[in-house]
């Protein structure tokens, strides 16, 4: 069985899911069996939400990257 | 995976010595009436998904994790594990100034037929029944126990009134001799290895192991279940044993459930089957068990035979254990919030530093007359040749998967780019057959020939244990990656050839 790299780019250290089971971290290059996948973040924020993700055919020094953004929370209104 | 049924003919040759008496058993049987079957597990009761208890500290990577693979062949099968564990035990190491033995870094054991008698003794006794085993199993004449209880008038009546079968009598036999009614839930305990024991689902073909994940896809509650019927169903030889019965209760005791997110992402995405057809056809198993809503065939029944039918040298366990997103998380990933992680995740985290993966194969190949006769085979023999060629190319084809995958994990293990925390992985991967005795030596020459006169059956001769454990003994210690292995974790033994050991089995840090 071959196996896919995977590299999540995200401004901060969380785990990375897979089709909702947890896979490693962000940042970091991931080994995956080859599929696709619906990659998530446990994050107090991300977007977008999920992302596909398509294995195959990547190398350790040519892995599949994909970027989540930080949230960032709409400001808050303060009364006149 | 294929059922393939000339595969029954093999097992028929090599089991001939029980079907005389096994044919009459089954007509007395059958002349006594059939009463309704016997099904071996219960529904789960309250929860929906069975629990998962164990799980492996491996102490920040200080501890190498290990995995085994048992194959099938009978006593012969459980003689090879059993003498490998007692030779694994041999060898101690200190972690934080305790004294450890390789048998006690044992995190998950997959086995099929033979091999899971000693696999499932092991996962419940731990190294302190390898004893017991080779006085309760190894060495008792199970073969003659086996054909008392079917030339017994009790046994008929027994069989008839209780919807009982013939495995049953085997089942009887392991449970008596090993397990004493011990049950899953007794496994199922923090510390004890994974066990992953085969069966082979009879309509399908398809891997069928007696774990968590696969009794959550039928709805049932695999704690009750007796420990020496999963035993028993992976040891369940076509035709001289009957199959063993399970029911499918996903339709009704588990109406309504939602379907794990892995198997609906495998089988919606429209690229899946063509990137891991292996991964769609497990997903696509999984979602017909659990009788998804477009599912064409929700079986209601399910009957096992023999694990070594579908993967005989079980490795198929090992593989999914080891590489798969969705394998139970199993490995403790941090003590102080008691959280888990399957080992991919493990790995991917960098928590597992040493994986050492050792593959026991007890096929015997005794020499074929074929070859030393000028007359043309006959039909029996062709059958027989014919026959074993399936299982041997499906275990060829598993141990060729499980090359790759650790050849994929030492690569990768160099990388020195985008940061993985597995760089410096070390990986082990110890092959235990007969045919790796070496033939050039003629002390090892003849122990060959004597271990692949060993016919397959549940008796052993106590001449054929020693065989079998002085091949163990030989073959663990002329294997390049066990030697490294004790190298490497600075465990002596007069037997290794650093040079020799460095070149067979070469790791990143080289």
């Amino acid at each position: 069985m071959g196996m896919q790299y995977l590299l999540v780019i995200f401004p901060q250290d969380c785990a990375v899911l897979a089709d909702g089971s947890g896979v490693g971290n962000t940042n970091r290059v991931l080994m995956l069996p080859a599929g696709e996948y619906e990659i998530t973040l446990d994050s107090n924020g991300h977007t977008p939400l999920t992302q596909d993700a398509i294995l195959d055919g990547t190398s350790l020094n040519n892995p599949l990257v994909i970027n989540f953004q930080v949230i960032v929370p709409p400001p808050t209104k303060t009364s006149p | 995976m294929m059922f393939h049924l000339t595969s029954l003919t093999r097992y028929l040759s090599s089991w001939a010595s029980m079907i005389k008496r096994i044919v009459v058993l089954s007509m007395l049987t059958t002349l006594a009436g059939c009463a309704s079957t016997h099904f071996e597990n219960v529904p789960l009761a309250t929860t929906q998904s069975n629990v998962e208890r164990r799980v492996i500290d491996i102490d920040n990577g200080d501890r190498p994790l290990v995995l085994l693979a048992f194959s099938g062949g009978g006593s012969r099968a459980s003689a090879l594990g059993w003498a490998v564990l007692r030779e694994l035990q041999r060898y101690q190491y200190t972690n934080h100034g305790q004294a450890r033995r390789l048998t006690d870094d044992i995190a998950v054991i997959s086995s099929a037929s033979g091999g899971s008698v000693i696999a499932a003794d092991f996962a419940l006794y731990g190294s302190d029944g390898l004893d017991s085993f080779k006085r309760n199993f190894l060495l008792p004449d199970n073969t003659n126990t086996l054909n008392g209880d079917a030339l017994n008038p009790v046994t008929w009546i027994k069989l008839a009134l209780t919807g009982s079968t013939r495995i049953d009598l085997v089942e009887e036999l392991f449970d008596a001799q090993l397990f004493k009614n011990k049950t899953y839930a007794d496994l199922n305990v923090p510390g004890k290895p994974y066990l992953i024991v085969n069966a082979t689902d009879m309509a399908t073909g398809n891997v069928f192991p007696f774990t968590p994940p696969r009794f959550d896809d039928i709805c049932a509650d695999l704690d009750h279940l007796p420990i020496s019927s999963g035993v028993a169903a992976s040891a369940a030889v076509p035709i001289i044993f009957s199959p063993m019965a399970l029911r499918n209760y996903s339709t009704s005791n588990c109406p309504n459930r939602a379907m794990p997110q892995w198997i609906t992402a495998k089988i919606n995405k429209p690229l899946s089957p063509y990137l891991n057809i292996d991964d769609y056809r497990s997903a696509r198993y999984a979602y017909d068990l659990r009788g998804g809503k477009d599912s064409h065939d929700t079986p209601q029944y399910l009957y096992m035979l023999d694990g070594g039918l579908a993967d005989n040298l079980g490795v198929h366990g090992l593989i999914e254990a080891i590489s798969s997103p969705y394998a139970a998380p199993i490995i403790v990933s941090s003590p102080s919030d008691g959280s888990r992680s399957s080992i991919l995740q493990a790995i991917n985290n960098g928590t597992i530093k040493k994986i050492v993966v050792i593959v026991v194969n007890s096929r015997a190949t005794a020499p074929s007359a074929i070859a030393q006769s000028p007359d043309v085979p006959c039909i029996a023999q062709m059958i027989g040749s014919v026959a074993s060629t399936p299982i041997d190319s499906t275990s060829n084809a598993m141990a060729a998967q499980m090359d790759t995958l650790l050849q994929n994990l030492t690569a990768a293990s160099s990388a020195t780019s985008n940061n993985p925390a597995f760089a410096g992985l070390k990986v082990y991967g110890v092959l235990v057959d007969f045919d790796l005795l070496r033939i050039s030596d003629p002390a090892q020459f003849k122990l060959q020939s004597e271990v692949n006169q060993i016919p397959t059956s549940w008796t052993i001769t106590s001449d054929n244990l020693d065989a079998i454990n002085q091949s163990a003994i030989l073959l663990l210690h002329q294997h390049p990656c066990f030697q490294r292995l004790l190298m490497d974790m600075q465990i002596t033994g007069d037997f290794i050839q650093p040079d020799f050991a460095k070149n067979g089995c070469r790791q990143a840090s080289d």
